[in-house]
């Protein structure tokens, strides 16, 4: 078992927080988990990207190489195809539509959402608009995880615990938010994926 | 799930996942450090973040942002020569401003121990070049560590702190972006019972005083305790050999590679997917180099590829080594220019073992799909104080005019729409190349910025001398109130750790005759001050400040009952001068596809920095709904 996940976004959307979700559920499985997180300018806006690497075997880069990722997922659509490149060739990309529209070129999101559909393997989900309807805006990072949670190659309950763990000193309310958030995620993309 | 500081501080056992910064800060509570200092810089900022995580009360160990890293690393030699083991840490280019001091401690008894901890930047991904340390290594007879991993960082960092102890020497823990930012499960020891701070200098345990003839047996000494470490590189478990599929024939010829800490990782990965009999010789603990080790594993070999980040340091080392000692081992290497600069991820390193050894490495690992995206340029937050400042300086500035950038926040000035800041070379430069540029100069104007904590880090000694001679430029003192660029770390001018050291009085005690001190938000003043000192014949100062709002709005956000508040563009009054958007460049404002100015919520903080520059003045407070 191999899953090489491409995490994707801008600079204070919360992927570090979709990485510690994932990352936990892995290694309380007994798996291997490497990731290699991008700091540098704490400002808002940038993109950032982060590799997360789970594997039963020793894993000896915290880097994916191109061609080899098995999943871009990524909170802000643009940022889904910046990655491209690592993506394998019947790898998916799991993205968020709603645009982080904070540069003069960004481009038309009708050629963003284009370029996504080219890829074989995709799924496009308005992770925010979902989050909002279950009256939790800040869970939208845990819908995306929700959306990928089929590829993950780990059991749905171990995302539930790993969603327990992070934000069980929070309270029980945020922990059901975020779990009704993964949910919410898991089932947009399983009927996506019948469509 | 424990709060971090309790994983941190845990005396048992225990495994974690945690990241390379944060695995070193365990291993000195492990190692049981005693005193830490350090200036902000990437990539090792979060070392920090962890040992000031932990309540005073906990600590046994004594950590300070120290203001400079020179200052910093005489804070640890003099702890160290107390019988205090000590830790020092900064980014790549924080050496050079240590190296004053730095380059002696391999002369020094350090009677208590010291591990210097450098971050360097392989790839340049937060700093002004991507300078090599492993030569400062040689240069001062330092012996140095690369982990690979941050569980190796870890296991590492404690090596390091018993070896100096035991030989009473300094040793650098090399850390690389890559390391210092890696999370992964490490399996932490205990953490033994707290031994107090000693105050055990005795001038006896020296000579300390390394003047004229005097230093000869000091550097004899620094020599000698470098070989006594190469014994232990010969035999330490960090160096060795990686071999998936044996180190037999390809093609009648026996191949190797030799590597250190990331990079080897890339190979070793390249070596599973190719499949074939190479193998690799990882050496970690790098310097002074196991020349046994190497030689022994060239000797068995036809021909050895060496692949190292960055400067061609073990390679000329091997090469020479293979000299002396005869070693018929073809010798290959990396080639271009290109393969000497950035970091060598696994396809980089796959495209240098296959442009060496093509019937080896022969996959073709192009990528399947192409990238589509439009760079998101590094920019200052919406309600940045340096926004406001940058518009209302440029429309001050006389035709012609030289604008001098510094490090910092304020760095980013250089991009559009502001195009101010046209040169930089290290933190607080600004001051002396300003006056080099008006020196002669009778026809263009010059101005300087620089940031606060830049101010106290090493701005002194060139405006000092800009008064003693009273150079004709002016500097703009681009104060946030914080060290913004690395996290907002406390400096002597913010008041967090003692009482705060004013900007204006340092300069009225120099004798600064021109000195004006306004809020960017104030533009109009702002513009007016900087025409006026620009006319002012000789060394002007106008200190531009406004807090650092990505800091503020953090707080903010915190607080009971907070209500985020926006502006916005009454669409009857906007003509479309487009100010907002091309001049003054707040990410929060949108021109959409019908030509109309709109305000992106998500982004826009409300601070209404941006009402003065509209023309028409179409944008004002939203009535946010109750």
């Amino acid at each position: 078992m191999k899953k090489d996940i491409i995490l994707s976004g801008v600079g204070g959307q919360g992927i570090l927080s979709i990485a510690t979700v994932i990352g936990y559920a892995a290694i309380s499985k007994g798996l291997h988990m490497k990731q290699a997180e991008v700091h540098g300018m704490s400002q808002r806006g940038g993109d950032v990207q982060s590799h997360l690497r789970i594997s039963d075997k020793e894993i000896f880069s915290d880097l994916i190489p191109f061609g080899g990722a098995d999943i871009i997922l990524s909170i802000e659509p643009m940022e889904s195809i910046r990655y491209l490149p690592y993506l394998s060739e019947d790898g998916w990309v799991i993205t968020n539509k709603t645009p982080y529209d904070n540069i003069v070129k960004y481009p038309d999101i009708a050629d963003v959402e284009a370029e996504i559909k080219k890829v074989k393997n995709h799924i496009l989900i308005d992770a925010d608009d979902i989050a909002k309807k279950i009256g939790s805006p800040m869970s939208m990072n845990m819908v995306m995880i929700g959306a990928a949670s089929g590829f993950l190659g780990m059991d749905y309950s171990e995302l539930e615990k790993g969603i327990k763990f992070i934000f069980g000193k929070k309270g029980e309310d945020v922990v059901n938010k975020n779990i009704e958030a993964l949910k919410a995620g898991k089932d947009f993309a399983e009927t996506y994926l019948k469509k | 799930m424990k709060k971090f500081y309790e994983q941190l501080t845990d005396k048992q056992p225990w495994n974690g996942l945690f990241m390379g910064n944060h695995a070193v800060a365990r291993a000195m509570l492990e190692a049981g450090v005693k005193v830490i200092t350090s200036y902000p810089g990437s990539p090792t900022p979060e070392i920090a973040e962890a040992l000031n995580s932990v309540p005073q009360e906990m600590r046994d160990y004594h950590f300070e942002w120290a203001t400079n890293e020179k200052v910093a690393t005489e804070i640890a030699f003099g702890s160290s020569i107390n019988g205090n083991l000590s830790t020092v840490f900064f980014k790549s280019v924080g050496l050079n401003v240590a190296s004053d001091s730095f380059v002696q401690l391999g002369l020094m008894n350090l009677t208590g121990g010291l591990v210097i901890i450098l971050g360097d930047d392989p790839g340049a991904n937060s700093s002004q070049n991507e300078q090599d340390n492993r030569h400062f290594a040689r240069m001062s007879y330092i012996p140095v560590m690369e982990p690979a991993t941050p569980a190796e960082a870890y296991q590492m960092f404690l090596e390091a702190a018993k070896l100096s102890k035991q030989h009473q020497m300094p040793i650098i823990l090399r850390l690389t972006t890559h390391v210092c930012h890696a999370k992964e499960l490490i399996k932490f020891g205990s953490v033994g019972e707290s031994k107090g701070f000693r105050a055990d200098f005795d001038a006896k345990n020296g000579p300390y005083l390394p003047i004229t003839r005097a230093v000869f047996p000091l550097k004899k000494k620094a020599m000698e305790k470098l070989d006594l470490l190469k014994k232990v590189s010969e035999k330490s478990p960090f160096n060795k050999i990686y071999s998936p599929f044996g180190s037999g024939d390809i093609n009648g010829k026996k191949l190797g590679i030799i590597s250190s800490s990331m990079p080897a990782l890339s190979i070793m990965e390249n070596l599973d997917k190719a499949g074939k009999s190479v193998d690799l010789l990882q050496i970690n603990f790098s310097y002074p180099m196991p020349e046994e080790m190497i030689s022994d594993y060239l000797k068995g070999r036809d021909e050895v590829l060496i692949i190292e980040e960055l400067d061609r340091i073990m390679e000329y080392e091997i090469k020479s080594l293979a000299f002396d000692r005869n070693i018929k081992c073809r010798i290959l290497t990396r080639g271009t220019h290109e393969e000497i600069m950035g970091e060598l991820t696994s396809e980089r390193t796959w495209d240098i073992l296959s442009g060496h050894w093509p019937q080896v490495f022969e996959i073709n690992i192009d990528p399947v799909h192409e990238p589509f995206a439009n760079p998101r340029i590094a920019q200052m937050c919406p309600g940045c104080g340096h926004r406001s400042a940058f518009h209302a300086i440029k429309q001050a500035l006389p035709e012609g005019t030289i604008t001098v950038g510094d490090i910092g926040c304020h760095s980013l000035g250089f991009f559009e729409p502001y195009n101010m800041g046209e040169m930089l070379l290290s933190m607080g430069h600004s001051n002396g190349t300003a006056a080099g540029l008006t020196i002669g100069n009778e026809r263009r104007k010059v101005l300087a910025f620089i940031g606060d904590s830049t101010f106290f880090h090493a701005g002194l000694p060139a405006i000092i001398n800009a008064v003693l001679y009273d150079h004709d430029f002016t500097l703009v003192v681009m104060e946030n109130n914080t060290t913004a660029m690395t996290g907002h770390q406390p400096h002597a001018g913010t008041g967090e750790i003692g009482e705060k050291i004013s900007i204006d009085k340092v300069l009225e005690s120099f004798g600064v005759k021109f000195i004006r001190r306004i809020d960017t938000y104030q533009q109009k003043k702002l513009a007016e001050y900087i025409k006026e000192s620009l006319d002012h014949k000789g060394f002007s100062v106008v200190i531009a400040s406004h807090p650092c709002m990505l800091k503020f709005m953090k707080q903010q956000r915190r607080k009971e009952g907070f209500v985020q508040k926006h502006v916005e563009i009454d669409q009857n009054k906007c003509e479309r001068h487009l100010t907002c958007i091309e001049k003054f460049g707040c990410p929060s404002f949108k021109k959409n596809d019908d030509g109309s100015i709109t305000v992106n919520e998500d982004l826009c903080i409300g601070d209404g920095s941006c009402r003065p520059t509209c023309p028409v003045s179409a944008i004002d407070f939203k009535k946010e709904a109750e």
